[in-house]
């Protein structure tokens, strides 16, 4: 275990709890709920694509995979607590087969690219077609492009009619979030993430010192999955119906650009990117002067040229340098390395 | 190019080589335009003229591609970059001038890909994206060859999803185009020129 990789989460998590408390002042819970579930869902990949190397275009998949899990089991199961476990392990079990099949099968960087997008658009084209009858699991029939309504939202474990919704939706989806978070940092200071980040670095130089890449690379990506998928779950409990459009092609490169513009290399990065931009997203949404998509290319593009490691680590590399001409006997630390603009 | 009809005009989009360029119909109201080429009949089967005209096109689009990447200077200062950009720029060209003019060039092309399919589709501003994810798939399974890469991913994935769409529909096509494109890659990892037709244009 790395102790020093977690100097800075008391911190992070510290703030992140007086961001708990002060959002609400601002915005409204039920934004805030699916803000946070946004963060959420930027945190899988900033992991899998900041610390293991590993880009994934399909991300959505797996969102949409916990998404449609937990929709369908609590429809049928009437209790939240299994559909909620569920709609992890689902997503888990496909990326760790969709992982091993890229990985075993020696895949590298663009044609995994390919692999991912192309199951996201299988699972887009196959959702929409399921409106006929024949499409039922259970009781939940899947429904085609109207996808499923009318499912048990999120209750207290235990309790079917205890609902957990609007006020303590938003914060036991950010308290969620922040456990994900303390999860994700003691991995990445454990020796597996150690070893995740060193074949990022250099996957040919890990094999030989005997470690399996495949396998770990696969575990990697399986871990992202599974929280794309709880992320996914509290969206369906969040918005009470599930649809196809989970699975679209805006929705994985949204995530993609949630990454970009926080910053590759650090947690905080996506989950903030994601946070900001979703607002804006919302916020633009509200008027009909300039359109949405055209804003949200924009900024792509001027952090790209501008900021091209993103947000929060250029920010990091200021704020370190200002602090160290002012203390000149201060501890030297490295900023975290993006991934290669190739990779 | 003014195929497409009165009140037309092309909107350059900046983006990969392969993404095609969105036409906008600046006119409303005259949305009806037939396919400029009229159709003819061969045995007992009508055939479409507009078609007939875009699988012309395409094939003299590659012939004129391969021609000119095989044989002039110029194709030749392209691939030598492409394949070793350090060297190129050792023996005088730059990589980055280089990397721009082929990208004009995609460009270019991409947007012939769009007025050339305008007549045949409705279009809305969003109408390219359609077509995104499928000629990303099909450069990438194609591998290293540029020509006969393209040939051969596009010759598979096309007959993949023609035969599955005439077998059980156009969804069911579609679904097997994209599987046929993952077990292709898992099977051949550097796409189809990675093992056949090795090292050839």
């Amino acid at each position: 275990m790395d102790r020093s990789a977690l100097r800075d989460a008391p911190w992070v998590v510290a703030a992140g709890i007086i961001v708990m408390f002060a959002a609400p002042l601002i915005l409204n819970f039920y934004t805030l709920t699916l803000l946070v579930i946004y963060g959420m869902l930027a945190l899988s990949l900033g992991l899998i694509w900041g610390f293991g190397g590993i880009l994934c275009f399909g991300q959505a998949a797996f969102y949409g995979l916990g998404a449609y899990a937990y929709a369908i089991s609590a429809a049928n199961i009437g209790e939240s607590t299994v559909p909620m476990l569920l709609a992890i392990a689902i997503p888990f079990v496909f990326a760790f087969l969709l992982g091993a099949m890229m990985f075993y099968g020696r895949l590298t960087d663009v044609y995994m690219g390919v692999i991912t997008l192309v199951v996201t658009l299988i699972f887009f084209r196959f959702m929409n077609t399921t409106a006929g009858p024949e499409y039922q699991i259970g009781q939940a029939r899947l429904g085609g492009y109207n996808g499923i309504p009318g499912y048990q939202t999120l209750n207290v474990p235990g309790d079917a009619s205890a609902y957990i919704w609007d006020e303590s939706l938003y914060y036991t989806c950010f308290v969620i979030l922040l456990v994900v978070y303390v999860l994700v940092r003691l991995l990445l200071a454990s020796p597996f993430g150690r070893i995740a980040v060193a074949i990022r670095e250099n996957e040919n130089r890990v094999e030989l010192m005997g470690y399996d890449a495949r396998l770990r690379k696969s575990v990697l990506f399986a871990i992202g999955g599974g929280i794309a998928g709880l992320a996914g779950a509290l969206y369906a409990s969040w918005a009470e119906i599930v649809t196809p459009g989970l699975f679209s092609l805006g929705q994985s490169a949204e995530i993609i650009i949630w990454c970009i513009v926080g910053g590759l290399g650090t947690l905080v990065g996506p989950v903030l990117g994601a946070a900001v931009l979703g607002y804006l997203k919302f916020a633009l949404g509200q008027q009909t002067a300039v359109d949405n998509v055209l804003v949200m290319g924009l900024i792509l593009v001027v952090v790209v040229l501008v900021l091209p490691r993103g947000v929060v680590p250029s920010l990091i590399s200021a704020f370190r340098h200002s602090s160290r001409r002012r203390e000149p006997g201060g501890r030297r630390r490295r900023g975290p390395r993006g991934v290669r603009a190739d990779g | 190019m003014s195929a497409a009809g009165v009140g037309t005009r092309l909107r350059p989009r900046s983006g990969r080589a392969g993404e095609p360029i969105f036409e906008v119909r600046e006119n409303w109201g005259d949305r009806r335009v037939s396919t400029p080429i009229a159709g003819f009949t061969l045995g007992g089967y009508q055939i479409n003229g507009y078609n007939f005209f875009i699988i012309i096109v395409s094939i003299l689009l590659l012939v004129a591609s391969y021609l000119v990447l095989r044989g002039t200077r110029l194709g030749l200062v392209a691939r030598g970059t492409m394949q070793s950009a350090d060297m190129a720029a050792a023996l005088g060209y730059s990589p980055d001038r280089v990397y721009m003019t082929t990208f004009f060039v995609g460009s270019a092309l991409a947007g012939l890909a769009g007025g050339v399919l305008a007549p045949l589709v409705g279009l809305v501003p969003t109408w390219g994206t359609l077509y995104i994810a499928k000629a990303f798939i099909t450069v990438i399974s194609g591998g290293a060859s540029i020509v006969l890469g393209l040939l051969s991913s596009a010759t598979v994935f096309g007959l993949v999803s023609q035969t599955f769409t005439f077998l059980s529909g156009p969804v069911i096509g579609e679904v097997a185009l994209l599987v046929a494109a993952i077990v292709l890659l898992r099977l051949l990892p550097q796409g189809i020129t990675g093992r056949f037709f090795k090292g050839r244009l």
